[in-house]
């Protein structure tokens, strides 16, 4: 059964996006990650233009972000001071990374711009799961010394505008707060991610942040800095297919069901070993599109003409 | 009056019977209308009509195109990038041409007066390519610029928009028929349909031109247009949407899975 998306302007078969969408879905609730970064890759991968995937993903996060950022803010798991605080990066970020995307489609260079830096976080994310999770089987565990924090961590506390953060429970710089939200805010307009993969990390790590509360923030300031980038790459790109979004999102739903009984089964050194092997896939063949001749050296530039 | 009425009857009996005096159109185009609706996959339609027995036919169906962005790759640093960017004027945005023979066996003259020659050389002489260099826009020279035209017509090709397909229109007699493959990236608008017939002694007469409109239908149209238009409405329903579809199914699933497993339910986030 083939659907026409009204903004890629091209039939796809509804059951390779809804099977797309339940792929990531499933992966989501296995791993407890949005997945987002996985889906906007593998949308390409299924021919779907790179700035429709990434725009239409963020769109679909919105939707998927949003029942669970409510659930965690009626459980009391939002500490809402950091998550405006972190939102002012995020609007500001998304709203220049959808310009930015504006810009390198205008010149031809969005997809290879994105396909490297999404090379590049899949990179770090894939590794450093993989090394953590090889490291925990083997019984290893990271020797972490609190009396002596990391030298960023000495770089961030010495930053003007320190503040307290008091449904965390941790004191930090709101120029901190502000700049991490405006990397993630960029990088969801340009990936077409949710960016938890940089956001739960610098929140339980480097702040130090209960889990509980990371994972609340971060979905509420996920639903917000998604529906901004929604809105702006609407205005600046033309590239929202939200019949793709809600398709997608409808896959990762029901994935998302399996994903969460699966889980109970699997260790969860072993969930990760999988998740960093499938994000370190991803990122080879992004890798071989980006060395492989392409079939033609001639190629539409995204954004102009057409119909 | 009533030699005025009658006058005006006469003329409204002659204005109705006209169509009847002259024969029915020489080319018909069925259907006339294609809509791209969501489940738009492609369409075909049927161009049929009469011509002078013994004749050869020559159909040629195309579109105005706009102007539109190429890009050329190149490698840098070992990477694949865009290394230049140019726009191509003129080309049309529809082009299909069904002969019902080779042409290489019709008279040369009138496969290049139609425009029709198998490696679209028409095509190409009509494309204008300027570049952009320091806010200066510069036409490029035939040889850079026919690169660039052929990238184009490969990358239509691809899509089903421009095709040359020798023998495809079949002639009993005096009739002839063919079937157009309206592709799934056809452009809106009017596709104007051309009809020649080309005698054994190699005169040609055109036929009445024919109009086969595409035009978008529904929620194709409808967010199509929205988001063109409207953009900021666009984003905002878009995200709207998102968020009623997300809490909506979000809460069924909870009810679902509270009937079927007689429990809470998994939370994604746990």
């Amino acid at each position: 059964m083939e659907i026409y998306l009204p903004i890629a302007g091209m039939p796809v078969n509804v059951f390779l996006i809804l099977g797309l969408g339940a792929l990531v879905g499933v992966l989501s609730g296995l791993f407890g990650v949005g997945g987002g970064f996985l889906l906007t890759p593998l949308l390409i991968f299924a021919g779907i233009p790179p700035a429709v995937a990434a725009a239409s993903d963020t769109n679909q996060i919105v939707a998927a972000s949003a029942s669970g950022a409510l659930a965690h803010k009626r459980l009391g798991n939002v500490d809402v001071k950091m998550g405006i605080i972190y939102l002012i990066g995020g609007v500001l970020g998304g709203t220049a990374g959808a310009q930015l995307v504006r810009v390198l489609r205008g010149v031809g260079n969005y997809d290879v711009t994105m396909k490297i830096v999404y090379v590049i976080m899949l990179t770090l994310v894939g590794g450093f799961m993989l090394i953590e999770s090889i490291n925990a089987l083997r019984g290893k565990k990271k020797e972490a010394d609190p009396n002596k924090p990391s030298a960023f961590k000495r770089f961030v506390q010495r930053l003007p505008l320190q503040t307290d953060f008091k449904v965390s429970g941790v004191r930090t710089s709101i120029i901190f707060v502000v700049g991490l939200g405006f990397v993630v805010g960029v990088l969801a307009a340009l990936l077409g991610v949710g960016g938890g993969f940089i956001t739960m990390p610098a929140m339980i790590y480097l702040l130090g942040m209960p889990t509980i509360v990371a994972i609340g923030t971060d979905l509420f300031q996920i639903v917000f800095t998604s529906m901004n980038v929604t809105i702006q790459q609407a205005i600046a790109n033309h590239t929202v297919d939200v019949v793709l979004a809600i398709l997608l999102f409808c896959g990762s739903t029901i994935g998302a069901q399996f994903g969460a009984r699966f889980s109970k089964r699997f260790r969860g050194e072993q969930l990760r070993i999988i998740l960093a092997a499938i994000v370190l896939c991803v990122m080879a063949k992004l890798v071989f599109d980006l060395v492989t001749t392409p079939e033609s050296l001639i190629t539409l530039t995204a954004g102009k003409g057409g119909h | 009056m009533r030699v005025l009425r009658l006058l005006a009857l006469l003329a409204g009996l002659c204005w109705l019977f006209t169509p009847l005096a002259v024969a029915a159109p020489a080319v018909t185009v069925e259907p006339n209308t294609i809509n791209v609706g969501i489940d738009f996959t492609g369409a075909q339609t049927t161009v049929k009509g009469t011509v002078p027995e013994g004749a050869q036919v020559i159909i040629k169906a195309s579109a105005p195109g706009h102007p539109i962005g190429l890009s050329k790759k190149g490698r840098v640093g070992g990477l694949w990038m865009t290394v230049e960017s140019v726009t191509v004027d003129g080309m049309p945005g529809f082009y299909q041409v069904l002969t019902s023979a080779e042409l290489s066996a019709m008279p040369p003259e009138v496969v290049r007066e139609a425009g029709v020659d198998p490696d679209f050389a028409a095509l190409t002489a009509m494309a204008r390519v300027t570049a952009k260099h320091e806010e200066q826009t510069v036409v490029l020279e035939a040889a850079a610029a026919e690169d660039y035209a052929r990238g184009l017509i490969d990358i239509n090709r691809q899509k089903g928009l421009y095709s040359i397909r020798e023998g495809a229109v079949s002639v009993n007699g005096d009739r002839f028929e063919a079937v157009l493959d309206i592709p799934a990236a056809v452009p809106r608008g009017d596709i104007k349909i051309e009809v020649l017939a080309v005698g054994p002694d190699g005169t040609v007469s055109a036929l009445e031109p024919q109009v086969l409109k595409v035009a978008s239908i529904g929620l194709v149209k409808g967010l199509g247009e929205m988001a063109r238009t409207n953009p900021v409405a666009y984003g905002l329903l878009a995200v709207a949407i998102a968020l009623t579809t997300g809490l909506v199914i979000a809460n069924l699933f909870k009810y679902l899975q509270k009937l079927i497993f007689k429990d809470e339910g998994v939370s994604a986030h746990h």
